[in-house]
């Protein structure tokens, strides 16, 4: 439902663009640039969202590597690197290869992007998260698009975890010492 | 070898980089398993 209607001639004050900027359907909460091999995303979860947009651009790698992402609690990864984690991925590469991918119990979620040697702002990867923050399963759908040698890649699918853990953040890792790039945009869905 | 991490802390504004604790460190070297268990 609209917040309020304007009509014709009508004065658009200030108080009415703070009230339209504030209530968006899709609101900025951070962003930042990966370094190295692990940034935590600390304190992003909060009370004023339920359900966040997590976007990834201009994915890259030092070297062959995958990019994961692993749920926070402050900034401490030890619940969220429980084997409560899941993923199960439909992917297809540019030359009609099959590129599925999905596991029974992991330390952390797979965000559905590997790349073969160093990568530069060669990916894209949305994630949607619901309720992270709430005492309830996290499930995530996650849509990845990147490059493997010869070919471009897509992944769509999920990913889970299994426990009814409050988690305040996240990590981008690649789980070695391949080192990461890309900005991370992180958006919350405004309740109504 | 102690490895990084990169923080940006939302509600503090905070942006650093740290040394991994102990527990990280441990968690990082369990990580690398993982890793090459699913790669093998």
């Amino acid at each position: 439902m609209a917040i309020k209607t304007f009509s014709s001639g009508e004065v658009l004050t200030a108080a009415d663009t703070n009230t339209y900027l504030t209530n968006s359907g899709l609101v900025y909460v951070t962003s930042g640039s990966l370094s190295g091999a692990t940034t935590n995303f600390q304190n992003c979860f909060t009370a004023t969202y339920n359900n966040y947009r997590i976007v990834i651009e201009s994915m890259g790698t030092s070297g062959t590597g995958d990019f994961y992402l692993r749920l926070l609690q402050g900034s401490s990864e030890t619940q969220g690197a429980t084997a409560n984690n899941y993923w199960a991925y439909v992917g297809l590469l540019s030359n009609g290869t099959t590129a599925n991918s999905a596991i029974a119990s992991s330390s952390v979620f797979f965000l559905g992007a590997g790349y073969t040697g160093a990568n530069t702002a060669s990916g894209q990867c949305v994630i949607d998260i619901s309720s992270p923050r709430l005492t309830q399963k996290t499930l995530a759908n996650v849509q990845t698009a990147s490059v493997v040698p010869g070919a471009y890649s897509t992944r769509n699918g999920m990913c889970a975890f299994d426990l009814t853990s409050s988690f305040d953040g996240f990590a981008i890792k690649s789980l070695s010492a391949v080192t990461l790039s890309g900005l991370v945009t992180v958006y919350g869905y405004r309740k109504v | 070898m102690t490895r990084k991490i990169y923080v940006y802390d939302h509600l503090t504004g905070e942006s650093y980089e740290r040394d991994m604790t102990p527990e990280e460190n441990a968690q990082a070297d369990l990580d690398e398993q993982e890793k090459k268990a699913v790669e093998e």
